[in-house]
């Protein structure tokens, strides 16, 4: 499977990750505070990052939806869950937001949830890369 | 924030969850051969996922992000109850650490 790595579903899920993280911070950016804004946010589309953000939430959508014809749900959206490491440290990189420390340890949860995750469906990989043979 | 808030926040949460598990009935169905089989339910996700990411960027321009991302707890378990509920996905021990430790992570940054 070294041939096609990228269309591994794991490698489809983590990408469809950092694609939405890259849609949250983007539209974020998009989406400035106020306390008057429409509860539907068709204001923040005049802006070009919720453009972005849009094209960054398809990809995402795409690759998920490759990676969901071999995980099951459940790990999937587990996987998904370094989502919760990935965006805090965008927001602390790229939009300024402070991080404390017991969220910092809150996001090491996280994580260890997702790495337990990983390795139990290391063991249906098997399984998978046998299916990616038959349908490519 | 408002009950009205949290309305929003829940119906935005149901939506994914419903948006989820049609997208996996449909690409379940892809594997079967028959291509126009899985186009209703893909489209039902597509719907259910258009409304809850519209609600949800509307709640965004309103509330930080850091406050909102904790209920998204509340969807993972939702979530992964309904794969094993409606899809009859098997439930390991680990799957289910897994969401105990993400979820335990959820609630410590939603309390910091």
């Amino acid at each position: 499977m070294t041939r096609r790595w990228f269309l591994h579903p794991h490698a489809q899920v983590f990408l469809s990750v950092l694609l939405s993280a890259a849609s949250q911070v983007l539209f974020k950016k998009s989406a400035p505070m106020s306390a008057d804004a429409s509860p539907f946010g068709f204001a923040a589309m005049s802006s070009g990052w919720a453009w972005l953000a849009a094209l960054a939430t398809i990809g995402s959508l795409l690759a998920w939806l490759y990676a969901l014809r071999f995980v099951p749900l459940g790990v999937a959206y587990n996987l998904s869950g370094a989502l919760h490491v990935i965006v805090p440290l965008s927001c602390w990189i790229f939009l300024g937001e402070k991080i404390v420390a017991q969220r910092w340890l809150g996001i090491a949860l996280v994580l260890a949830g997702v790495l337990v995750t990983a390795q139990s469906a290391a063991k249906i990989e098997e399984t998978i890369e046998k299916e990616i043979e038959e349908k490519p | 924030m408002s009950p009205f808030a949290f309305a929003l926040i829940f119906a935005s949460i149901a939506l994914q969850v419903g948006g989820q598990v049609f997208f996996k009935l449909a690409m379940n169905q892809t594997h079967a051969g028959r291509t126009a089989r899985y186009v209703p339910a893909l489209a039902a996700g597509v719907a259910a996922m258009t409304l809850s990411i519209m609600l949800w960027i509307g709640l965004m321009s309103k509330f930080p992000l850091s406050q909102l991302y904790p209920y998204e707890g509340i969807e993972r378990v939702m979530i992964v109850a309904s794969a094993a509920l409606f899809l009859r996905e098997k439930m390991t021990p680990r799957l289910l650490l897994g969401v105990a430790l993400i979820c335990g992570g959820l609630i410590l940054v939603t309390a910091s």
